[in-house]
């Protein structure tokens, strides 16, 4: 098909008009923002206050039907994981199989074997494996690590990395997230800084609480058609060393 | 948008008002959602957030051929596509080319109102292609085989008994009126459509030039679905739904998620804008963007009209209008109902053709009040009106009523001259008397006066004017002025 697009620009160019002297240049219309006072906010708010963040998270959780389940330890999560694990119903399946995005805090939960004795299934969500997609359809249960949490909407950043699909939050009944009580900030203003520095993102989502509708008369339920039921484990797990020093 | 098959303004006003689901909906969504935004708006932290905004989206849109050609170029760098549809044929022609090359038999839809503006299921659906829509309101409408009659919530016209009904004859289950039960059934349904769809097709709420990529918002997770599973994901955009920065982008997200449903954020924000690369595990192989014109660079030209191209399509508007919230979005005849429709549906496709439009809102303001991006709809209803009235070949629009044209510009005469005046006011009130009823008011005039007393009663001219009351009873004290006030004074003023 042609390319329409000088033609397509020339005609918005012509709709503006030649007369509008606020015309300035792309770098100054998209000038940089300095986000160097917000990260470095971060870098010195306390655990404190990170605690004092928490609070705020689980109170804007409830009413989204997010469960938060905090954690001390990485043994705690892990147990934490496997009663959900236990409690649940496969809704589309009759196997209880389960999605771990391929990431080193979710490895270090040690839930693949755990999980075995339990007698449910789990699948690493490994780069350029084929059988993911499979896996992710069949799984009741997805869990992911969370790049950031944003208290003031309870939400969490997931960004698409290599072995880090988008169908793991999305696609099974079950949407586990974990994320570091270091990695909660307070805004979204906050998070968009962080966001910033990441070169090449691919694509990101931000995630606050289970898929919903209230397209039927008003009435609210969850479970449209993503996750009918999200938990985030918060692990509050002190940094020996400064956090993000 | 094209009206002539549906029923006109005054006749699917009058089913929306008949209709008591609608009505009892309406009146919630509005007591609701509606003062929950104004309220929102006087508690804003940054009380200066909307007018910046607005100043924003005015700027981006001064230099629109820059953020679109930035937009392109960093799409493309991801490996995404880029299209120019310059109008709906051109937007339609593209998609249901690529579905055809592509070997594409079934679509899944996220929520997007430019694709019925385009018709594209139409399009793509005489070509043999299914088309799904996934968002639980649009799925409703399409198997009623009916249309969106609000934004956000698009079967609001329907009640659940309906609803549960339409279910047991499409989806073969028994018959339940319970919203978590059919909302699970339509999930099912939809789960296995979105699971093997080969493309996805959605709207797009924003797209960020700075970034390339263009974010999506929902609330079911339909459009997450269509937009990773699906081995296409075609994303259709307004030419004016482009922001330049991230920040921008923050801005106008928390403004819609806010206006729309008094949420601090959506569900799910997702920002994608290329297919994903080698290595990762799902994802589209193609991604396209349709960046399309279809009427809007004339709208962008006419600086009376270029402020509606700041919409974010939040519905806000929809859930104040004191007019939408009695007849319901079905009678405005477009994708586009409420204030916001009334102003953009005739400046897309013909001011004549869409004339009910204008002069059925009231000009109150409670639209701009609730405005995100604080449009002034009331101003342009009252631009549109004045076209209609006047004609303005710019935009071809012939005057809408010739005769009542001719009525005020004899009632400027009239008006203008006293004697002329008085006789009119004489005259008519002789003309009137067989026409008051017991209750002092005009129930029912003759002919076209009949227009007026359709829906109300009128109040006859009063036996005597002002300027002949006065001089009745007022006119002896006149001499007292200088003195004492008289009691009718002080009342009077």
């Amino acid at each position: 098909m042609a390319d329409n697009q000088p033609l397509f620009l020339n005609r918005i160019r012509a709709a503006l008009g030649d007369g509008d002297k606020e015309r300035i240049a792309w770098e100054e219309l998209a000038a940089p923002i300095d986000d160097s006072a917000v990260l470095q906010k971060l870098t010195i708010r306390s655990w404190e206050e990170q605690r004092l963040l928490l609070r705020q998270l689980v109170d804007t959780a409830g009413p989204l039907h997010l469960e938060v389940h905090i954690c001390a330890s990485l043994i705690e999560a892990a147990s934490c994981i496997i009663a959900i694990a236990r409690d649940s119903t496969p809704e589309f399946g009759s196997s209880k199989e389960i999605v771990i995005h391929d990431h080193p805090l979710l490895r270090a939960l040690q839930l693949e074997s755990l999980l075995v004795e339990a007698a449910i299934r789990t699948h690493l969500t490994r780069s350029n494996d084929p059988e993911v997609r499979q896996h992710t359809v069949n799984a009741s249960i997805g869990i992911t690590a969370a790049a950031w949490g944003i208290a003031e909407s309870a939400t969490i950043v997931q960004l698409t990395r290599p072995g880090q699909p988008r169908s793991t939050s999305l696609v099974p009944s079950i949407h586990i997230a974990v994320l570091e009580l270091a990695n909660l900030v307070a805004t979204l203003a906050e998070a968009y800084a962080l966001i910033r520095q990441e070169p090449d993102l691919e694509s990101l989502v931000l995630i606050s609480g289970p898929s919903k509708t209230a397209d039927i008369e008003g009435t609210m339920v969850h479970g449209a058609h993503g996750p009918r039921a999200m938990h985030l484990l918060i692990l509050t797990i002190e940094p020996v060393v400064d956090k993000k020093a | 948008m094209n009206p002539s098959s549906q029923p006109s303004y005054n006749e699917a006003a009058r089913q929306g008002l008949a209709n008591p689901c609608l009505q009892r909906s309406l009146h919630g969504l509005q007591a609701h959602y509606g003062k929950g935004a104004l309220a929102l708006w006087r508690t804003l932290p940054d009380p200066t957030l909307r007018s910046r905004v607005k100043a924003r989206r005015m700027q981006t849109l001064a230099h629109l051929d820059l953020v679109l050609e930035q937009l392109a170029d960093g799409i493309r760098a991801r490996g995404g596509q880029v299209f120019f549809a310059a109008t709906e044929a051109e937007a339609n022609e593209y998609v249901r080319d690529l579905a055809c090359k592509r070997g594409v038999r079934r679509v899944v839809k996220g929520k997007s109102m430019l694709s019925a503006e385009i018709g594209i299921d139409a399009a793509l659906a005489a070509d043999g292609v299914e088309v799904v829509e996934t968002d639980l309101g649009e799925y409703i409408v399409q198997m009623a085989g009916s249309t969106a009659s609000h934004i956000i919530a698009p079967c609001i016209h329907m009640d659940r008994q309906q609803i549960g009904r339409l279910f047991a004859k499409h989806l073969h289950i028994p018959y339940t009126d319970d919203p978590p039960t059919l909302t699970r059934a339509a999930r099912k349904a939809l789960r296995q459509h979105l699971l093997t769809a080969d493309m996805g097709l959605t709207g797009c709420n924003f797209a960020c030039a700075e970034t390339g990529q263009i974010t999506l918002v929902s609330n079911e997770g339909n459009i997450r679905m269509a937009t990773t599973m699906p081995r296409l994901h075609v994303a259709l955009m307004g030419m004016e739904r482009i922001v330049a920065t991230l920040d921008d982008q923050r801005d106008l997200l928390q403004l819609l998620t806010q206006a729309a449903a008094l949420q601090k954020l959506s569900t799910y924000v997702s920002c994608v804008g290329g297919p994903s690369p080698a290595g990762d595990l799902d994802g589209p192989e193609e991604f396209h963007l349709v960046i399309i014109d279809n009427g809007r660079s004339r709208i962008l030209a006419d600086p009376e009209f270029r402020e509606v191209l700041a919409c974010i399509r939040c519905g806000a508007c929809l859930n104040i209008c004191p007019v939408y919230g009695r007849i319901g979005g079905h009678a405005y005849g477009s994708p586009y109902s409420g204030p916001i429709g009334a102003v953009v549906t005739p400046l897309l496709s013909g001011i004549n053709l869409h004339a009910d439009l204008c002069k059925g809102e009231t000009l109150c303001g409670a639209c701009r009040d609730v405005c995100p991006v604080a449009n002034d709809l009331p101003r342009m209803l009252a631009a549109l009106r004045h076209k209609l009235a006047y004609g303005d070949p710019g935009w071809h629009v012939r005057p809408q009523n010739r005769l009542e044209a001719f009525g005020f510009k004899l009632w400027r005469k009239i008006v203008g001259s006293k004697k002329c005046y008085e006789s009119f006011l004489k005259f008519f009130r002789a003309l009137q008397r067989p026409f008051i009823g017991p209750q002092g008011m005009i129930g029912r005039l003759p002919g076209f006066g009949g227009g007026w007393t359709g829906g109300r009663d009128l109040p006859p001219l009063a036996s005597s004017s002002f300027r002949e009351r006065w001089r009745q009873v007022h006119s002896k004290n006149r001499t007292d002025c200088a003195g004492t006030e008289t009691e009718e004074q002080r009342h009077g003023g």
